[in-house]
């Protein structure tokens, strides 16, 4: 299982935030379990990493935060999508896929 | 979106900065919920409790590192946290203020001492006219074949008026001497003239009534205006001089208004007294026709004759500059280039913001260098200030490499915490700055006080006016200096490995490395010191040597005036006629023991006359014919005036009269007689253009008199009786010896004169010491600027190594402790702590005297009877440095002596 971890590539965790986030709202550590879950537990992120990451998003208005309850009943903050963020996601969305289908093309792996 | 981008951030930012608290405790309180989150989830796999927080805390990472990467992510770090380290930095500088007076006692004495400095040349060098917008004031000269002139005549000026545009012109013109008559009191002062224009063009605004207008000039109104120091001296009891009356030379012109002191004229360095419409001037009258500066003459008749260059030319250009000049030149050409003979003349339009320079008085070029030389000195001195700050923060921070490593391992970032530590020196640095600045202001008043007497012109001008961008450059220099000398030890302290600075003998954990920069620091400041002493050393020899040089005559108990007969009713005849008169009504006075006079006197100055001669045996040059410049005096000149005669006798009455009797000076007899025996020698001289040479006889050789300056080289002198056609003088020295103090006759010989020639002109009655004095003002000057600098060099020098010694033994409190606990003696201990500091203080002194050698062969010509390798200022330089630097470095090092080990070693 470890020899299949690998390290996210610089710039990735804003994509794949935003991406969790257009499911719903979710708090900091539903981010990083749904992150976990949806890799099969094969992205080697540090917990820790999210929240600059979160707080830097938030700045760019592309995500805002609300303090609010979790099912269990704790207080938990809450970030959601912002329109922006939404368009914002596209972008990088589309993008990504460029860059990855360019890749492919380069490495003759495409398909 | 870019714009919307931007508002979310600052919105942001606001937000969060305005919020800080609440914002941080939201970051701790979501952090800590993930964490709990995390470990119940690892809980409800199966863990233990303990085991699950662990494990929480492994995959989530360093907990520290996340929320400083979160605050600066939020993007409101940099603003707290620079409130919250100047907090912590005024915190510090309380908690040691020692270090802190020392820093800020360099900062401020090197910044005041500079700023004066500075202050004082600027003024001199650079300052513009105190007029407003004086970047816009212009005057023209006039190129010719001769070479140029500033003068134009009445028709010029008017079709130069017309036909130039974007410049608004105004016309002046000056006259010296005139009479000036209030009740009893007479002076002799120079006036102006101008027109309606010259003070609405200039833009000078009155103190006190109004200023000479339009309507003035053309109605040839008596009116004047008097400058504020003038009116003071006339009118001294009275607060408002306005309307009052005096008499200028022969009509009564009333007082309208009152010029602000720091007006003194267009000229470089300037003095204005007086200014009256020049459609007023054809009222003077009186004793015969003036003349002006120019020998041009005013008066009786038409003032303002269209075929006379008299005027002088100035304006202010009111749109783009090029294209005024341009007009001005253009219209010059037009209406006044044509010259006889077919040549051309052309109209030069200069810039005149820092004055009219060239003029008498006008010393910038000379003292140019010194100047600089004084500024030089100066910056070094700033520099040693620097070396100081930067080695007491190096000492600071290497104290403190514990701290800085248990942060430095704990997470904090390098840069966080370099900006920490240069912030701590920043309240440091604005004492020290505002300290500056007051030592600057009171020393520029003690100077300015202190200005000799014939200095009264530069007085206003180097008051210490809050000049905006000199106080700016200066807190820009001792904050530039003070953060730019922290950020290097904070780099240092910073960059190094942690684990030796961990080991908890950190103590004792000194490397070499680490002292090497404190000790460069150290050399180089006491290096620079020791240049300035030494450069101070050979100005006062050269100060000595210049006041022990003989001016050539007696100087006690003499009183000197001088005798005018230009624009007096006695202008015909000249000032000999008049002078036998004058001597014997002066002779008469009580407490008077001689009289004489001469055209010319040492240091006192008069008519500087050169003729030609031709001397037997002499093989003149042909283009160079010998000259010697000539002294009519009064039989009895030498012994009256104490000028020692090396050889032979004074010339008879008779002798005199006949003028077929000379003295020589030395120098002359040096210079033409080539070691011929000189009384009895015959030679011819000169005395009029014409060259009709005449023969007289040598019948004595006078000691060489220095003139101009006690610097001068001697030159050749003929001094001559009044007899036989010495031709017109038009001014005379007279020469009183006096059996007391002899400022105390001035009053009663002048009444003499007064009684003995009514009218004559009488100028600069003062003592001879007093002029003496004041002919050796710039060497007293620049010595005294030496020696303040000198003075400012040692002291900081002894504060820098006093800090350093002082900040090793506390360093090294518990390392001594140990030693004396072990048993070590003072003395060792003395030796331990200063054994550097003073290899180090004789490696700059050494390296100090090499540099001031070289410093001293560069400034060779500014000293006077002295090499400039004399050994005896290096020596005595070096000795100053060694004493200090050991009094400095021994007193803090004896304290080490003292520590009680018990108390060390439990310290720390």
């Amino acid at each position: 299982m470890t020899s299949e971890r690998f390290d996210l590539p610089q710039g990735t965790l804003d994509l794949l935030i935003l991406k969790v986030l257009s499911l719903g709202p979710q708090h900091g550590w539903g981010v990083s379990q749904r992150l976990r879950q949806v890799s099969r537990e094969s992205l080697q992120v540090p917990q820790g990493s999210l929240y600059p990451a979160l707080y830097r998003l938030e700045r760019r208005g592309w995500i805002k935060a609300r303090w609010g309850l979790t099912p269990e009943n704790r207080h938990g903050r809450f970030y959601e999508l912002t329109a922006r963020g939404r368009t914002q996601l596209k972008t990088e969305e589309s993008a990504w896929e460029r860059l990855v289908a360019s890749v492919g093309l380069v490495l003759g792996t495409e398909g | 979106m870019m714009w919307r981008d931007f508002l979310s951030d600052i919105g942001y930012r606001m937000r969060v900065l305005f919020r800080r608290d609440s914002a941080e405790r939201d970051m701790t309180a979501e952090l800590e919920f993930h964490l709990s989150a995390e470990t119940e989830r690892l809980q409800r796999k199966g863990l233990a409790p303990v085991e699950a927080r662990r494990q929480a805390r492994l995959a989530f990472g360093d907990l520290e590192a996340v929320k400083e990467a979160a605050r600066d992510a939020r993007g409101v770090t940099a603003a707290e946290d620079f409130g919250r380290d100047l907090k912590h930095a005024v915190r510090l500088t309380r908690r040691q203020p020692g270090l802190a007076a020392v820093v800020v006692l360099s900062l401020a004495l090197g910044l005041g001492a500079t700023l004066t400095v500075f202050n004082l040349t600027w003024n001199v060098l650079f300052a513009p006219l105190p007029l407003p917008h004086p970047e816009e004031l212009v005057s023209a000269w006039r190129w010719n074949n001769d070479g140029r002139d500033n003068v134009f005549t009445w028709a010029e000026i008017e079709a130069l008026r017309h036909g130039a545009t974007g410049v608004e012109l105004a016309a002046m013109r000056g006259a010296s001497a005139v009479a000036v008559t209030i009740g009893e009191r007479r002076e002799f002062i120079n006036l102006t003239f101008v027109d309606g224009n010259f003070f609405p063009v200039i833009g000078v605004k009155p103190r006190e009534g109004r200023l000479v207008s339009p309507r003035d000039d053309s109605d040839a109104a008596p009116v004047v205006v008097l400058s504020e120091d003038f009116a003071r001296s006339l009118f001294p009891a009275d607060s408002m001089v306005a309307g009052r009356t005096v008499n200028i030379r022969g009509a009564f012109f009333t007082i309208i208004g009152v010029t602000p002191r720091s007006f003194r004229g267009l000229s470089y360095p300037g003095s204005f007294t007086a200014a009256i419409p020049i459609g007023s001037s054809a009222l003077l009258r009186g004793s015969g026709a003036g003349r002006d500066n120019r020998g041009l003459p005013y008066g009786d008749g038409d003032p303002r004759p269209a075929t006379q260059a008299a005027f002088q030319l100035v304006g202010r250009v009111s749109a783009d500059f090029e294209a005024a000049r341009n007009a001005m030149e253009a219209a010059f050409e037009r209406c006044c280039a044509a010259v006889s003979g077919g040549q051309r003349a052309r109209l030069e339009m200069t810039d005149i913001r820092r004055g009219i320079a060239g003029g008498k008085g006008d010393n910038r070029r000379e003292i140019r260098g010194t100047l600089g030389m004084i500024m030089a000195g100066m910056g070094l001195v700033l520099v040693v200030v620097c070396c100081n700050v930067a080695g007491l923060l190096l000492v600071r921070s290497s104290a403190r490499q514990r701290e800085i490593a248990v942060r430095l391992s704990l997470g904090a970032s390098r840069a966080r915490l370099v900006r920490q530590l240069v912030l701590e020196s920043v309240p440091m640095a604005l004492a020290g700055t505002l300290g500056g600045m007051m030592l600057a202001v009171w020393l520029t008043g003690a100077f300015t006080r202190a200005l000799p007497g014939d200095w009264d012109y530069l007085r206003p001008m180097v008051e210490f006016h809050a000049n905006s961008t000199l106080l700016l450059t200066t807190v820009a220099l001792a904050l530039g200096c003070t953060l730019a000398f922290a950020v290097y030890p904070a780099l240092r302290a910073t960059a190094r490995p942690l684990a030796p600075s961990l080991r908890m003998d950190a103590r004792a954990s000194r490397t070499r490395r680490q002292g090497a920069v404190a000790r460069w620091v150290i050399v180089a400041q006491v290096a620079v010191a020791v240049v300035i002493v030494t450069m101070t050393g050979l100005l006062s020899a050269t100060l000595a040597n210049v006041t022990r040089e003989s001016s050539g005559v007696a100087s006690d108990h003499m009183l000197l005036a001088g005798l005018g007969t230009r624009s007096t009713v006695y202008e015909a005849e000249g000032v000999l006629p008049l002078a036998e008169q004058i001597a014997r009504s002066v002779e008469l006075v009580p407490g008077v023991r001689a009289v004489t006079y001469a055209t010319l006197v040492p240091l006192y100055g008069g008519s500087n006359y050169a003729i030609y001669v031709k001397v037997p045996g002499l093989a003149a040059a042909p283009d160079r014919e010998p000259m010697s410049r000539v002294v009519v005096a009064r039989p009895g000149y030498f012994a009256t005036a104490g000028m020692h005669l090396v050889a032979g006798r004074e010339p008879t009455e008779l002798e005199a009269t006949a003028g077929s009797a000379v003295v020589v000076s030395e120098a002359f007899v040096s210079r033409y007689l080539r070691g011929r025996e000189p009384l009895g020698t015959s030679f011819e001289l000169a005395m009029d253009e014409e060259r009709a040479y005449r023969a007289v006889q040598i019948v004595g050789v006078s000691r060489d008199g220095r003139y101009d300056s006690l610097k001068e080289r001697p030159q050749p002198y003929i001094y001559i009786g009044a007899g036989g056609g010495v031709g017109e003088w038009r001014s005379l020295q007279l020469v009183v010896r006096t059996t007391g103090d002899a400022m105390a006759l001035a009053p009663a010989v002048l009444n003499a004169l007064e009684a003995a020639a009514p009218g004559i002109e009488v100028r600069r009655v003062r003592d001879m010491e007093t002029q003496r004095d004041w002919s050796t003002t710039i060497e007293r000057f620049i010595a005294r600027l030496a020696m303040f600098a000198s003075l400012m060099a040692l002291v900081l020098s002894a504060i820098g190594l006093y800090g350093v010694v002082a900040w090793e033994v506390t360093r090294r409190t518990s390392e001594i402790g140990v030693r004396l606990a072990l048993g070590a003696r003072a003395r060792m201990i003395l030796w331990l702590v200063s054994r550097e500091t003073l290899l180090v203080l004789g490696g700059g002194v050494v390296l100090g005297a090499v540099l001031a050698y070289g410093a001293a062969g560069a400034l060779r010509s500014q000293f006077f009877g002295v090499g400039p390798h004399d050994p005896f200022a290096t020596v005595a330089a070096v000795t100053a440095l060694a004493l200090v630097g050991l009094v400095a470095s021994v007193l803090p090092a004896r304290r080490a002596t003292r520590i009680d080990p018990k108390t060390a070693l439990s310290a720390d």
